[in-house]
């Protein structure tokens, strides 16, 4: 089962997310979200047989809505509520290196969380199938600027100045898994200080 | 493959320069073998592979790997554009058996196709590897990455002109899992690492909806060993730039907007990459060779045949990949400048000049 869909139109490298779906040949179901990323847990976990073996990791406390009662009602082995997502990260790490064969990574949140805690998944040593990413919350975007490669998180609108090189630049639909974000590149290069209309596209 | 006496070896001139003075030009020989790629008078979106057999003497088809004129300067851009950005060399760690595959092929194929400016010689693990317009000489065990100054796939596609990717295949996908890319038309290796196939070709037009890379994949997955395949792809550059990346974008993107009816004979070129694509023998992997060549339209309308043809196929070309090649803004320009070449008298079959 492919973790996503690739989009027929435009460009492919872009994500298309869908409600995520217990994965029948999982042993162990491994699920960790943050902010609205709880209700996709919440109801990926209501899919579960009765004897499902899962562990809940949440980041608490985030910007958003705080899914955290919600998901300490539900009946799982373990469920541990994070206040920094380092120390989410690391609790997956421990959890994956002593994991059985079998375990299935299920991640939702906001496209910058999956994708950092999807790398975790794989340093770790799991393959894309064993991953399942969906995104929940804002579609702002993670973006890595092809000039000067700096990162910015929670990018809503098509053009930014980059914090990095200063620079006009537009925020294209191609997506890298590895670095987990969008890239963009300069919007005015060809006619500089001409920029297209700047709007808020990515809430 | 062609024997050395087919493979033309031209003087390799030095000191031409792909940035601020753009000092590179081509000889009246390199003109006559550049690679033209197009078959028809119109254009015609093609995916076509052949076999990379050899081809007429003298032609950038004869070698496995084309050593030719510019290698010196070529060397000596790639070099400097490594110092300002080393994250143009990259391959992921699971790809070391490849990229001794790598070494292994180019150092045979031009010790083979060149032995009068290169020559590898191997006694079990022990090699020795002699480049002599570079002035390098190494000896190294083979498979001990240790006993190289680079790791290898850097060490010798330091010394070949042209791009180079190297394609692990897994589960019947192929990945984009390294590269040397100095002299590419637009796109970064450092974003698409580690990306499927499907997603590193994301941003091209048109062929996805035409099923092309459905094909073209199946048909990479069944490429052999000893069984090289190549074909042509074609865009233009403004000044003789090789590198149009993306990381620079903001340097050269300017330059399409400095096109004007005076410059543009010496400012526009028709960029053409022969591209080959190999399986290596022992990691199963594919190196893809992108070996770019750069010609100006003052240069290309001395071969008659190609500046009646090639006006026909830019005037044909559709907008939107128009738009995707990135010149659809001074397309008009060149197109004006190539109209008093083009009588409307037929052309001859084939690519060649007449």
């Amino acid at each position: 089962m492919p973790i996503y869909e690739l989009p027929e139109d435009g460009i492919r490298s872009r994500p298309i997310y869908r409600p995520m779906q217990p994965d029948v040949a999982a042993r162990f179901h491994l699920m960790v979200a943050e902010g609205a990323g709880s209700e996709a847990l919440a109801e990926l976990h209501e899919k579960l047989p009765d004897d499902a073996r899962c562990s809940i990791h949440y980041l608490a406390g985030g910007d958003g809505p705080d899914g955290s009662d919600r998901l300490m009602q539900l009946r799982c082995e373990q469920t541990r509520l994070h206040f920094d997502d380092g120390q989410l990260a690391d609790a997956l790490r421990r959890h994956l290196e002593s994991a059985a064969m079998g375990t299935r990574l299920y991640v939702a949140g906001s496209e910058d969380f999956i994708w950092r805690m999807a790398a975790v998944g794989i340093s770790c040593g799991m393959s894309e199938e064993e991953i399942h990413v969906e995104r929940r919350g804002s579609r702002a975007r993670p973006v890595q600027c092809v000039h000067c490669k700096t990162r910015v998180e929670g990018v809503t609108t098509n053009i930014y100045t980059c914090p990095g090189c200063g620079q006009h630049v537009t925020v294209r639909d191609h997506f890298s898994r590895r670095l987990g974000a969008y890239q963009s590149v300069c919007v005015d290069a060809e006619a500089p200080g001409e920029l297209p209309p700047i709007e808020e596209i990515y809430r | 493959m062609a024997s050395p006496m087919r493979i033309a070896t031209p003087p390799l001139k030095s000191g031409e320069s792909f940035r601020d003075d753009f000092s590179y030009s081509n000889s009246p020989q390199a003109i006559r073998r550049f690679p033209f790629p197009f078959h028809e008078d119109k254009y015609m979106y093609s995916v076509n592979i052949e076999p990379h057999n050899g081809g007429p003497a003298g032609s950038v088809f004869a070698p496995a790997f084309d050593i030719d004129e510019h290698y010196l300067s070529e060397v000596e851009e790639r070099r400097r554009v490594l110092e300002e950005d080393p994250g143009r060399c990259q391959v992921l760690p699971h790809m070391m058996e490849a990229q001794w595959d790598t070494l292994e092929l180019l150092m045979e194929s031009l010790a083979r196709d060149y032995p009068q400016h290169f020559s590898l010689t191997t006694d079990g693990d022990q090699w020795t590897w002699e480049n002599r317009p570079l002035g390098i000489r190494d000896s190294f065990t083979f498979g001990d990455p240790a006993t190289l100054p680079q790791e290898p796939f850097e060490y010798i596609t330091r010394q070949v002109q042209g791009d180079f990717t190297l394609h692990g295949q897994r589960d019947n996908m192929l990945y984009m899992d390294g590269g040397m890319v100095t002299c590419q038309a637009d796109w970064s290796l450092d974003f698409d690492l580690g990306m499927n196939w499907y997603e590193w070709h994301g941003p091209v037009p048109k062929a996805h909806q035409m099923g092309i890379f459905d094909r073209a994949l199946k048909f990479l997955l069944n490429l052999q060993v000893e069984r090289p395949v190549r074909r042509l792809n074609w865009t233009m550059t403004i000044n003789p730039r090789m590198d149009t990346s993306p990381e620079n974008y903001h340097k050269w993107g300017i330059d399409r907007a400095s096109v004007t009816p005076e410059n543009v004979g010496e400012k526009a070129h028709l960029r053409v990459e022969l591209q080959t694509l190999w399986r290596l023998p022992r990691s199963n992997a594919i190196i893809f060779s992108i070996r770019c060549y750069l010609i100006s339209m003052e240069e290309l309308v001395t071969i008659p045949k190609w500046a009646r043809r090639f006006h026909r196929v830019l005037g044909t070309l559709p907008d939107e990949l128009a738009e995707y090649k990135g010149l659809i803004g001074y397309r008009p320009i060149v197109l004006d400048y190539l109209a008093p070449f083009d009588d409307g008298a037929e052309t001859s079959p084939g690519i060649g000049p007449d």
